[in-house]
């Protein structure tokens, strides 16, 4: 049962800011509230305050700046919109093929992207992608702005950056080149994926220019395996299908997944590996 | 913490309401107790089966894991409001005439799904079907004749469409 | 005409559950309904040694507070076979989640926060967990008292053994001729020992009930599948008349044997007779998870076989966790045993089954009722026969398989299909033998198949129904089968049209309400089509009877002079409509006739179950799977499911059933199991305990329903609804070892495990 709070409903980023500063106990925002209701409800968390954030005009933007080369999405913005929207599969394929298949249909239409990097929920499907893209979030409080990149904003299982008076207000991701191909790879046997990979690589004259590689769900964070990142530097096509599988397990070793219902911690590195092996050698296809 | 009102304004199944609800009232209690719509029904509680979906502005969404003061200048539409002045919606027909439907429980809930992908999609392919109404679980029918069910409908709707 | 048996006709509850109007126990709103919430133990194994609800009495808003200091009555015991669950906690608990104590209070919040101002003292004990545990030596006895009601009268070949101070709580033997000679005779011995899960039903209406105790007696509205067994447990507990017990029974979300609607029931009884209040108890997913599921098995199928294939003699062990309370679970135990040996010639058979006690969520019956814990051991034993022997497994079972006519057992009622014509059509259907087509790369592809079949209908079930002819002609059923989804209601109304060939809609089937609906054992066993529609059927003739007789002496004709035909009644040169029929023999808007009809099939000791077996319900299945060699997933890309219904009134229905059943069998087969650490449950919640979705339709499945007759019920109507899960689990793991080679001995198939066996093999 979910114990009773005062709810807010501010019309302005300031005057949202200015209540998470006011009432700092037991504070939350309230986007779609899938992660929230949940955790209200099966009572792991208590709120006296709710924040919700659904009346302030321009958080559900999706906008593109061209200068930066890079995509602004607001805290409002549902996964289902970003699924959908034209600008994001084609500029932001990866992304756009993560979102597909988050979850499931009501809970894309209803829950934020930016809902689902502050709850931190281990089990969750795009923080692989972001890290890949070295995405960045900007936090706001009513004292200061500041953009964290991705990789600094995980910080353990269920924590972020997000300080108690501050609030996501975008996720920015800057726009790959045209020549990067990316696979997004996951294993979900449940309700919830135990392994995803995200993984990026951009060929030039037949050798790999550029490779980068994101496991989530295995870690507290999570991972770009910068060692595989490495390794792929400048080897062709033909080579690095040859090691694939070797080169996956170092991905592997790289992980630290808990063990659970669904498997042990030897399993799913196993898993990692196997994925990061299918998706290399898919993206070493035809590449010389 | 006191329990302070929440003034709503929204349309039911196209009749409009105007009331107040507690701030912590969940959207599924208030359809089912305040307004007596009991059509909608609650399974697991957690988002992952869909029995209790609702379609808000359209949108196939998860009556258990909304507040009630969300219904605020929405457009909702629960099982109740599918039949017409000129009967039954064709989903409604479709899934009695090939075998939607067996307990019937997670029933309102699937149509609306089905309804929210017709409007979206008005002629999927099987797969198309199966990957968004895998959204919500049947325990009785094993699948297959909900899937039939959609797909006759989306033929009927289409050739009324002509 | 539409109405017949045979068509499609449309569901009496089709327009009620498409458009949200039917009305489950949950939707009721009985005025003055109070609220009821139960306190559940956290220990698995405890004694009580101290409980106080009166700081919780005090809470404004809670009306009543039940623990066994106050429960006022004649016996606090429920059960089947074993009447051993207290309504609540009396000396211990003997599992986490065990039910303590119960408030009552004007809403739900209030209820639910008042548990926690009881007070209760736990005396921690050792808990077991594990049927080995559970008969260790020494091992700590989970009841201390048995009680059971008189063991079960069994007959040829099958016996009760009772076991004194031990956990084990039933143990059934079957046997016929002598294994021991069996074995010696023959060229081969295996053995092998398989592992079936716990699964939970997951219906998706929780368990629910709303009970009033008033002065007029005890009202029960409950989402149940057996209202006259609930009855007469609430008028035991409660030491009332049963004529003073209502049970009502809307629509039923789902059942598939999970003894729904009791245990809410009698909590509701005895808070609402506390309170003077309807009490309305509605368990949470999470409660109905820790409330009943399916007893976890262990099967050992030990067989001698000739070299050329032939089934000798076999020796089947089956041991059932039962759990802390037992409900169907001896009956499981009995019925396991007794289709142990599968539909097979088997000369000589000893089978032992045993539920035993642990502290460990209840068990009871769960759709299949033993039959898929034994189909899936022997029929992955006959594959590893058939492999080690090198034979081909569809040849080793047709060479085995009962002829049509044959006894499955010696005194009960012989084997009523073509058993080697259906392995046929499941084999054809697969495409066994046919080149496959080959999967792509990090794919193994493989086919399986698997026979069973499961003694369907119940064992000597009661089933009173009768037919009402109203003035007009209209037609009213009172049948107490429930409407659980199987769409018992429309074969009931499909049969009295046919009866008395008139529309559908000139039938009304009415609700359930034990106050006037005739006495039925229960809606299970996939009886209800056969028993209760041969009651029907029966009480349908009784009224045309009773018509007729009427007429004639109205028309001044002697009896064999008026007959029925094609909805008229017939007299020399006159014809009467059924309506112009009535008002002949009352009046114009008079009166009425009721026929009455019963189905029971009679004791008999000559049958190993001590009543003949009313019909086999067969259910045979093939499988094409895909396994991912980079994950260890299993997917089914095909599944053909047959069965036999001896008649099928109603195709679409049949079809649903059968489908149903099967997609049922997949998640025993590849997801579901109830996972413990340490006597507590961790999965009792839909993230943690994955159910079969829409994306593992197989994306071909077909079911094939043979209408083979020579059933027991009206039209040689047999029944249907537990075939089809029969098979799933063993035709699925035979095609996994077709496909990579990896013997699957333990449902459901893990990932991981399956995965390491891949790369071991590779």
């Amino acid at each position: 049962m979910i114990t009773p709070f005062a709810l807010h409903q501010p019309r302005s980023l300031p005057d949202a800011l200015a209540l998470l500063s006011e009432h700092d106990g037991e504070t939350k925002i309230l986007a779609g509230g899938s992660e929230l209701l949940l955790l209200l409800k099966m009572g792991l968390i208590k709120a006296n305050h709710i924040i919700d954030i659904k009346k302030i005009p321009r958080l559900d933007r999706i906008d593109y700046d061209p200068q930066a080369g890079a995509i602004h999405i607001g805290p409002l913005v549902t996964h289902r919109t970003l699924e959908k929207s034209e600008l994001v599969q084609r500029d932001f394929p990866l992304l756009a093929e993560m979102e597909r298949d988050l979850a499931n249909v009501r809970i894309r239409n209803v829950g934020t992207l930016a809902g689902n990097l502050c709850f931190a929920e281990p089990h969750a499907d795009p923080a692989a992608v972001l890290a890949v893209y070295d995405a960045a979030v900007t936090l706001q409080s009513s004292e200061r702005e500041r953009r964290v990149a991705i990789k600094d904003f995980f910080m353990d299982y269920y924590e972020t950056a997000l300080e108690k008076n501050e609030m996501l207000t975008d996720i920015d991701i800057p726009k790959l080149p045209d020549n990067f191909r990316g696979s997004y790879l996951r294993f979900c046997p449940g309700e919830w994926p135990m392994v995803t990979v995200a993984l990026l690589t951009r060929w030039a004259d037949g050798a790999c220019a550029e490779a980068r590689l994101g496991l989530g769900c295995v870690g507290p964070r999570p991972i770009r395996v910068g060692e595989f990142e490495q390794a792929l530097r400048g080897k062709s096509g033909d080579e690095l299908a040859a090691k694939a599988d070797k080169l996956a397990g170092i991905a592997a070793q790289s992980s630290d997944p808990l063990a659970d219902l669904w498997g042990s911690v030897e399993y799913k590195r196993q898993i990692v590996k196997n994925l990061v092996r299918d998706g290399l050698r898919s993206q070493c296809d035809g590449r010389g | 913490m006191s329990e302070e009102l929440v003034p709503i304004r929204f349309y039911v199944n196209g009749e409009q309401h105007e009331t107040q609800v507690k701030a912590h009232d969940l959207m599924i209690d208030f359809l089912r107790e305040r307004l007596g719509l009991t059509g909608t029904k609650r399974s697991c509680d957690m988002e992952v089966c869909g029995t209790c979906t609702v379609l808000l502005d359209g949108k196939a969404v998860s009556s258990c894991s909304l507040f009630a003061f969300e219904l605020d200048g929405k457009n909702l539409t629960t099982i109740e409001g599918l039949e017409g002045p000129d009967g039954l919606h064709p989903l409604q027909k479709a899934f009695i005439r090939c075998g939607g439907f067996q307990c019937g429980f997670c029933t309102p809930g699937m149509i609306l799904l089905a309804k929210s992908l017709l409007m979206e999609n008005p002629d999927p392919t099987r797969e198309q079907v199966c990957e968004y109404m895998d959204a919500n679980i049947c325990r009785c029918t094993g699948y297959q004749m909900i899937v039939e069910s959609i797909l006759h409908a989306a033929k009927e709707m289409q050739a009324a469409n002509r | 005409m539409a109405g017949a048996v045979g068509e499609n006709l449309e569901r009496v509850d089709g327009y009620g559950k498409v458009t949200g109007k039917a009305a489950y126990t949950g939707d009721l709103n009985i005025p003055g309904m109070i609220h009821g919430k139960v306190l559940r133990s956290p220990h698995a194994h405890a004694r009580v040694s101290k409980i106080d609800g009166s700081k919780a009495e005090q809470i404004p808003g809670v009306m009543a507070v039940l623990t066994r200091e106050n429960c006022q009555v004649a016996t606090p015991y429920i059960g089947a076979m074993i009447k051993d669950q207290c309504l609540v906690a009396f000396d211990k608990v003997r599992y986490a989640g065990d039910i303590v104590a119960a408030v009552a209070a004007t809403d739900e919040n209030i209820a639910e926060n008042a548990l926690d101002a009881i007070e209760v003292e736990y005396e921690e004990l050792p808990a077991i967990t594990t049927v080995e545990e559970a008969l260790a030596d020494n091992a700590p006895l989970i009841h201390e008292t048995v009680r059971r009601a008189r063991p079960p009268q069994y007959g040829r070949g099958a016996s009760y053994i009772l076991h004194e101070k031990s956990n084990i709580c039933h143990h059934f033997r079957y046997e016929r001729g002598d294994v021991g000679a069996g074995f010696k005779a023959a060229d081969f011995v295996f053995e092998d020992t398989f592992y079936f899960p716990s699964a939970h039903h997951y219906p998706m209406e929780s368990n629910v009930s709303v009970a009033d105790f008033n002065k007029d007696g005890v009202t029960i509205w409950a989402s149940t599948q057996g209202p006259f067994g609930l009855r007469q447990e609430v008028a035991r507990v409660f030491g009332l008349p049963l004529s003073d017990i209502r049970v009502i029974v809307p629509y039923v979300g789902g059942g598939y044997g999970g003894a729904k609607g009791l245990v809410p029931s009698i909590i509701g009884v005895a808070l609402s007779r506390l309170a003077r209040r309807p009490v309305r108890v509605n368990f949470s997913a999470e409660e109905n998870f820790k409330t009943i599921c399916q007893p976890r098995a262990k099967i050992t199928m030990k067989s001698g076989i000739k070299k050329d294939g032939t089934f000798i003699a076999r020796r089947c062990q089956l041991f059932l966790n039962a759990g802390a309370y037992v409900n169907s679970t001896p009956s499981v135990a009995e019925k396991a045993g007794y289709r142990g040996h599968g539909p097979y010639r088997l000369p000589h058979v000893l089978t032992d089954s045993y539920a035993v006690y642990t502290n460990t969520v209840p068990t009871g019956s769960f759709r299949g009722f033993g039959g898929p814990q034994v189909a899936f051991s022997y029929e992955s034993h006959v594959d590893m026969i058939a492999q080690r022997m090198k034979l081909d497994p569809v040849d080793l079972r047709r060479k085995n398989l009962l002829t049509k006519g044959e006894d499955f057992a010696a005194g009960d009622t012989p084997t009523d299909c073509d058993l080697k014509g259906a392995l046929a059509k499941v084999a054809e259907a697969i495409g066994w033998g046919a080149e496959d087509t080959p999967a792509k790369p990090g794919v193994k592809r493989g086919k399986g198949l698997a026979c069973a079949l499961k003694d369907g209908g119940g064992t000597k079930k009661a089933s009173h129904a009768n037919v009402k002819i109203l003035n007009d002609g209209s037609l009213v059923v009172f049948s107490g089968s429930v409407e659980i989804g199987q769409g018992v209601q429309t074969v009931m109304r499909q049969i009295v049209a046919e009866e008395f060939a008139v529309p559908g809609d000139q039938v009304r089937v009415d609700e359930i309400d034990t106050r006037y609906t005739p006495f039925d054992t229960a809606t299970n066993a996939s009886s209800a089509t056969a028993l209760m529609g041969s009651a029907v059927f029966n009480a349908a003739v009784d009224a045309r009877e009773q018509l007729l007789q009427s007429a004639a002496s109205r028309l001044g004709a002697p009896r064999s002079e008026v007959k029925f035909e094609n909805g008229s009644v017939l007299c020399r040169e006159q014809r009467l409509g059924l309506s112009d029929a009535m008002r002949l023999c009352f009046g114009d808007s008079g009166g009425e006739i009721i026929g009455r009809g019963f189905f029971q099939l009679p004791t008999d000791l000559n049958v190993p179950l001590g009543s003949p077996t009313p019909f086999w319900e067969i259910g045979f299945g093939a499988a094409e799977v895909e396994v991912d060699e980079s994950t260890g997933a299993v997917k089914v890309t095909k599944y053909v499911s047959l069965t036999d219904a001896g008649k099928v009134i109603n195709p679409i229905q049949c079809r649903g059933q059968d489908e149903g059943a099967a997609i049922f069998g997949l998640g025993q087969a590849l997801f579901e199991d109830m996972v413990y650490e340490n006597g507590r449950l961790m999965n009792p919640n839909l993230v943690d305990y994955r159910l079969p979705r829409f994306r593992d339709l197989p994306p071909e499945f077909k079911t094939i329903i043979l209408e083979e007759g020579g059933g027991r019920g009206p039209y040689g109507v047999k029944g249907m609804g537990e075939g089809g899960i029969l098979a799933v689990a063993p035709a699925i793991c035979n095609a996994v070892c077709n496909a990579t080679g990896v013997r699957i001995m333990e449902v459901p198939i893990k990932t991981e495990k399956l995965l390491q066996a891949l790369q071991e093999r590779s």
